[in-house]
C-alpha cells in the first residue's frame, strides 16, 4: 500500500476482490485464482501493477493479456468493488 | 426475437467435457418449418505447424464462456430469420479427431443457415473465453495463440467476409 494517501486519525478502507487466472497466465502465476486486496476506490490498472507486483513471471505476457470484471472486458480505468471477480487471460483461442 | 425462441435454447450447457454427439446436435436444432441446416464441426487435427500432436487440452472461463455462447445465440436470431441454434464447445483432453466444437443452426432457407453457423464459429473463436494446448508427440505442450495475438487489446476485431449467395 505504498501509494496509498495518508489520512490522519482514520483507517485506510479496502475492498478485497477475487482474481482467476486462465491458460499461459494461470500457468505463469501458477495459480488459479487468489483473492487480492486493494485501496477502496481503485481502478483496473492498479489492480494490473499489484498483479505484476506479486506475480513478476507475467510480465512476457503483457502485450497479450485481457482482463474482464464480472464476465465483462472492461477498460483500464474502471472502478473496482468489493466481491468483484476478474479474470486475467490471453486472447482467446477456442474453436 | 420471440421468447419462445430462447426458452427452446437455455436449457442444454454449451460448455462441457463429455463427448459431442453429431447425431445428437442435428436432433437438437430439428423444426418443421425449417428447410436448411448447416452443421460445422470442430475436430482435433494430426498435424500442427510444430509436428505430429497426440492431442489437444481445452480451457475455459466457464462462467463467462457460457454468457458468451448465449449472447451470440441471441445474437443470430437477431440478424437472420432462423429458426432454432445449437453450440457447443468441448473442455478437456481430447485426442485427434475428437469434435471440439459444434454449431449448428436450422433456418427457412440455406442461405441464412449456412450465413448464421458461419459467423457464430467467427464469433466464437473470437470472443469466447476458450484456450487450447497441443500435446505434441514426445511430451511438449504448446498453447495455441488467439485470434488477435499480437495486436494491443482494445483493438476492435475484424471478421472474414462472409460471401452472399
Amino acid at each position: 500500500m505504498k501509494r496509498a494517501p495518508r489520512i490522519e486519525n482514520k483507517a485506510i478502507s479496502t475492498i478485497k476482490v477475487r482474481v482467476l487466472y486462465f491458460a499461459q497466465v494461470r500457468e505463469a502465476t501458477g495459480i488459479r485464482e487468489e483473492e487480492v486486496i486493494l485501496v477502496k476506490d481503485s481502478i483496473v490498472t492498479n489492480l494490473i501493477s499489484k498483479i505484476e507486483e506479486n506475480h513478476p513471471s507475467i510480465l512476457r505476457l503483457k502485450e497479450n493479456i485481457q482482463l474482464a470484471v464480472n464476465c465483462n472486458i472492461g477498460g483500464k480505468n474502471l472502478s473496482l468493488k468489493e466481491g468483484d471477480h476478474i479474470a486475467v487471460f490471453p486472447p482467446v483461442a477456442g474453436g | 426475437m420471440s421468447g419462445e425462441f430462447k426458452d427452446k435454447q437455455n436449457h442444454a450447457k454449451r460448455i462441457t467435457a463429455a463427448k459431442i454427439h453429431p447425431h445428437k446436435i442435428l436432433n437438437s436444432v430439428k423444426d418443421k418449418n425449417a428447410g436448411a441446416t448447416a452443421i460445422f464441426f470442430g475436430t482435433v487435427r494430426e498435424h500442427s505447424e510444430m509436428g505430429k500432436i497426440i492431442g489437444m487440452t481445452y480451457e475455459s472461463y466457464l462462467e463467462m464462456a457460457e454468457d458468451r455462447m448465449k449472447r451470440i445465440e441471441n445474437g443470430l436470431s437477431h440478424k437472420w430469420n432462423i429458426k432454432r441454434v445449437r453450440m457447443i464447445h468441448r473442455i478437456g483432453n481430447l485426442s485427434v479427431g475428437d469434435v471440439s466444437i459444434a454449431v449448428a443452426v436450422s433456418a427457412p432457407h440455406r442461405s441464412e443457415a449456412f450465413n448464421a453457423c458461419r459467423y457464430a464459429i467467427e464469433k466464437i473463436k473470437r470472443e469466447v473465453p476458450i484456450w487450447k494446448k497441443e500435446r505434441i508427440v514426445g511430451g511438449k505442450e504448446i498453447w495455441i495463440k488467439g485470434l488477435d495475438s499480437g495486436k494491443r487489446r482494445n483493438d476492435k476485431l475484424t471478421f472474414p467476409k462472409v460471401p452472399r449467395f
